[in-house]
């Protein structure tokens, strides 16, 4: 066990999970005091019909303030003013946030503006400007992938001042993540695949990166073997409910494992190509992954190579020698993209070149490598991850990566 | 439908652990609206000087603090009243608690009157009565105590108190703190961490978020345990082990306790032993009985024991008997850095054959749900030191 | 309840002053090496106009600026952050943390991951700004030290780190 000189872990959300945890929230809105929850989604989570097993589960025993469905996902701070107005008249005293990151975000916002009664939330903006315990809100994701249900940050556009606010502070954390299978087993298999694969990144980054510590490699750990033993399987078999809810807490231990210990390069450059390129996510994550670990290896492979356990099994762990099993690591990646790949029609990339928009064309061209590594320097995550990351070590991880070849591992400066 | 198939898991507490971790308080405490906060603390914490590395922390913050050294050996309602005085006419508004189990409840007693009124001591005394957040609440263990400082428990003076508002916002561990330790209160905290951790990844309501608290604080049993055995002095491996019971009492927190937990306390408190001993001794019997029951737990307990290695090389069948010489063999290491004067069995603890009846059935009044001849096969064994019949 | 205790818990003059030494002396180097070294210069010249950063111990503990002025010079600003605008936020949670920093106890990389150093503001200048920090320290300490502070130690020609660590040294010394 690695035991860092000093660590801090935190994770004040109550986790709800199961197949009809649904059912719960009434009894979870009740502990916190609360009886008028507004809802907010988007419209997708919405045209999906997951906004009506929500309401099925709890009609019977609570009121809904509202049902506000239009979260846009490039949502701002108009959208939270307009539904901050909502809460407040309907008398809401609650948020029910149904899923994915941008809904998430425009909840928390909504959540200060209602708790502090704030007319200007740019005083709230910046690391623990907001000091006190917020009004109740439950967050309930619709991928397994994110983990935004279990993140302390918070970023709010302001379109019209063109400026992002970041906001993180322990009480930005919901009350209470619902993790419920019917809330993922409609998700197509690539995007299955895709977010389980961020999830995957996050857990793993978390366990090999240097913020590491007891308890988020505890979470690490048992995230990366849920994700492992069922990512493949339910991409396969979407209907698989038990798999479902495996994938979505082994999402939520992995949220929790790198809100805690952060992550490295695998973001770094993920955040950028994203920014740059508008590739998803969880695209950027699955191809980057084994590059991450690769471009690491000198400074981790202790750390990589116990990975191997959850990750592959015990039978290959015990059959793969000590010195070979972070290569291994790396290895047993590789072919998870490529049976993710297999499973999905090809529709899963392994490399960005094979990333292509609606109209089948490349979304990652060579041109663009040398802005994505520009703005990968100015990412933050760059702290965390073990090696040094200049502006050329970011050009070789993203040509070797667009190209879908190995990295050379000679070319790595070590210093 | 079945609801009983979800899960639940809370852990309020944020866990702050290492080197200068104490100088890192009165930043949490500005992160939780707080910024006067009264300190209390037990007499031999005080008389250790270690009050002292308290007033360093909050140098230069700017804050000032109240300092009250005289918690008594158990919790009273006393001591609680007179602090709650100092509390509202001083106008503090954040309770930091420092040293073992009787500091700890104070300051939980303390929180619930000065965040409600005087009566609620009375009136929110049983499981799940406190309603509302309470004020900042931060644990700042020095010593070894009884297992329950980092849990939603309070014991002050008849009544026992449940809720999860109870846990601390923050625990602190300080290796500063961890100094001068006493053998056989280490090995007896070591012990509770370690039933705590290994009770709440067996148990039928468990999880694997749970587990994550579970696993972590048997981790630092298995890395800190036998090496602060060997070096008493050693203050690294010392906060180990107030690590392991820090975790494990958030474990044990999302579980009701387990039998081990419970024989342990009931023997404990009856006859005037540590009850983290008691359980020491019981561990390995009660493990038995309780894989020889449900053979699906092995697998679980060897799980959260072993490291990959082992977990890799052992078939199924050899698991248990690993998981059984483990525990014996840190029993062994505790004997040997006692020289000898723990005790292994139930009877040299000085123990009664024919008390063993009236144990289990205290730990039974207590709450244990199982069948008191079941009972007593596992205190029998823990009395002979033989497998179970 | 005797055994109660008003605590006016004080100051600790000495690690006070020796932070305040060592952020005096970083700022003034950082102003020497805007100066003198190339990437340090590149590096301030990616910031936008008027960048104004701050490093420094809170609550109210030494503190350190460094900006570019209306001209785009660098310059070691004093430690009074009142009254300006100031990009990078960066602040060492307490003094012990910062002592752990400015004896090289704990790299920059590892005390952000210690939870001791948070950062406010715009990130890809925070970014900037560490880089900055790194290379100053690779010419201010001596490379056994410095290994420890920075992920991985340049490979800068000898020339280059001793003339600039000369230059760096006399110019933050005399303040020029």
């Amino acid at each position: 066990m690695h035991i860092p000189g000093y660590f801090e872990f935190c994770c004040r959300v109550k986790t709800l999970a199961g197949h009809n945890a649904l059912e719960s929230i009434p009894e979870a809105l009740a502990q916190l005091q609360a009886k008028t929850p507004l809802i907010l989604t988007d419209k997708g989570v919405a045209g999906a019909g997951l906004i009506d097993i929500v309401i099925n589960a709890i009609k019977d025993k609570m009121t809904i303030g509202s049902i506000e469905d239009d979260i846009p996902p490039d949502s701002d701070l108009r959208v939270v003013n307009h539904l901050a107005g909502v809460y407040r008249e309907k008398n809401c005293d609650a948020i029910i946030a149904v899923g994915g990151g941008s809904v998430m975000d425009t909840a928390k916002g909504v959540n200060i503006v209602v708790s502090e009664n704030a007319d200007d939330l740019i005083k709230f903006c910046g690391a623990g400007a907001i000091k006190r315990p917020l009004n109740p809100m439950i967050a309930i994701p619709t991928t397994s992938g994110t983990g935004s249900e279990v993140t302390l940050v918070a970023v709010i556009a302001d379109h019209e001042k063109n400026r992002k606010m970041l906001f993180t502070s322990y009480f930005l954390l919901p009350d209470v993540a619902v993790l419920d299978s019917r809330m993922t087993l409609t998700l197509p298999p690539f995007l299955t695949s895709s977010t389980g694969m961020d999830a995957m990144t996050h857990a793993i980054e978390a366990y090999t990166c240097l913020a590491k510590n007891p308890l988020s490699d505890t979470h690490a750990l048992a995230g990366i073997e849920l994700l492992s033993q069922n990512l493949l399987n339910v991409v396969q078999n979407p209907d698989d409910q038990e798999g479902r809810l495996a994938l979505a807490k082994g999402a939520n231990l992995a949220g929790i494992a790198f809100s805690n210990s952060m992550v490295g390069m695998v973001h770094t450059l993920g955040h950028s190509i994203g920014s740059v390129c508008h590739v998803p996510h969880g695209t950027c994550m699955s191809i980057l992954l084994p590059y991450g670990l690769e471009y690491n290896l000198h400074k981790n492979s202790e750390f990589v190579a116990e990975v191997l356990y959850p990750l592959a099994g015990p039978e290959i762990f015990a059959k793969t020698p000590k010195n070979q099993r972070a290569e291994k690591v790396i290895e047993y990646v590789r072919k998870m993209n490529q049976d993710l790949y297999d499973a999905t029609g090809g529709r899963h990339s392994r490399c960005f070149k094979e990333v292509l928009n609606r109209d089948g064309k490349q979304m990652v061209t060579k041109e663009d490598l040398p802005k994505i590594s520009k703005t990968a320097l100015g990412d933050g995550s760059i702290f965390y991850n073990p090696e040094e990351l200049d502006y050329d070590d970011c050009m070789m991880v993203l040509n070797a990566a667009w190209e879908g070849t190995p990295l050379n591992r000679n070319k790595i400066k070590k210093g | 439908m079945q609801v009983s198939s979800n899960i639940e898991f809370i852990c309020p507490v944020k866990t702050n652990a290492g080197k200068k971790g104490l100088d890192h308080i009165p930043i949490e405490l500005k992160a939780l609206n707080a910024e006067r906060p009264i300190v209390i603390t037990d007499q031999e914490t005080a008389n250790k000087g270690l009050s002292k590395h308290m007033i360093n922390a909050f140098k230069d913050s700017g804050m000032h603090f109240g300092l009250f050294e005289g918690v008594p050996k158990t919790a009273d309602v006393k001591t609680i009243r007179n602090l709650s005085q100092k509390f509202l006419y001083k106008g503090f508004d954040a309770i930091i608690a420092m040293g073992g189990g009787a500091a700890m409840d104070v300051a939980k007693g303390l929180n619930m009157v000065v965040s409600g009124t005087p009566e609620d001591l009375k009136l929110l005394a049983g499981i799940d009565k406190i309603q509302h957040r309470l004020k900042p609440f931060i644990a700042v263990p020095t010593a070894w105590g009884n297992g329950f400082e980092i849990t939603k428990y309070a014991f002050i003076e008849s009544k026992a108190y449940a809720s999860h508002h109870l846990m601390p916002d923050l625990v602190v561990i300080d290796p500063v703190l961890f100094k001068a330790p006493d053998t056989k209160l280490m090995v007896s905290s070591a012990m509770i961490a370690l039933t705590h951790a290994i009770e709440a990844c067996i148990h039928p309501n468990g999880n694997e978020f749970i587990d994550c608290y579970a696993h972590a604080a048997i981790q630092h049993i298995k890395t800190c345990f036998p090496k602060a055995l060997t070096h008493p002095k050693d203050k690294q491996a010392n906060a180990g082990i107030g690590q392991a019971a820090a975790m494990a009492g958030c474990a044990f927190s999302n579980v009701h306790p387990g039998m081990i937990h419970r024989l342990g306390k009931a023997a404990g408190t009856m006859f005037n032993i540590s009850s983290g001993i008691c359980m020491g001794i019981l561990l390995p019997y009660g493990l038995e009985y309780k894989l020889k029951k449900n053979k699906a737990l092995v697998s679980k307990l060897f799980h959260s024991i072993a490291d990959f290695d082992e977990r890799a090389q052992t078939s199924p069948g050899a698991q248990q008997q690993k998981i059984i010489q483990y525990i014996k063999k840190l029993q062994n290491n505790m004997a040997d850095a006692t020289k000898k004067t723990l005790p292994l069995t139930l009877q040299q603890a000085d123990i009664s054959k024919n008390s063993l009846a009236a144990i289990a059935q205290r730990a039974i009044d207590n709450g244990l749900s199982m069948d008191k001849d079941e009972c007593l096969k596992v205190l029998t064994a823990a009395y002979d030191g033989k497998s179970i019949a | 309840m005797g055994e109660y205790k008003d605590i006016t818990p004080g100051k600790k003059r000495i690690k006070r002053l020796y932070t305040a030494i060592m952020l005096w002396f970083v700022g003034r180097s950082i102003q020497a090496a805007a100066k003198i070294d190339d990437d340090v210069k590149k590096e301030f010249e990616e910031l936008p106009d008027q960048f104004l950063f701050s490093l420094g111990v809170t609550p109210d503990g030494p503190r350190m600026l460094v900006g570019k002025d209306v001209n785009g010079r660098v310059k070691y600003l004093g430690s009074n952050p009142k009254g300006r605008k100031i990009n990078v936020d960066m602040t060492i949670k307490n003094l012990e943390a910062a002592i752990l920093l400015f004896t090289f106890q704990e790299s920059t990389a590892i005390s952000s991951c210690h939870d001791r150093l948070t950062v406010d503001g715009d990130i890809p200048s925070a970014c900037s700004v560490v880089r900055i920090l790194d290379m100053v320290e690779v010419y201010l300490l001596p490379k056994i030290v410095a290994k420890l502070a920075v992920k991985r130690y340049p490979q800068w020609s000898t020339e280059r780190k001793l003339m600039g660590r000369t230059k760096i040294y006399l110019r933050a010394i005399l303040g020029f």
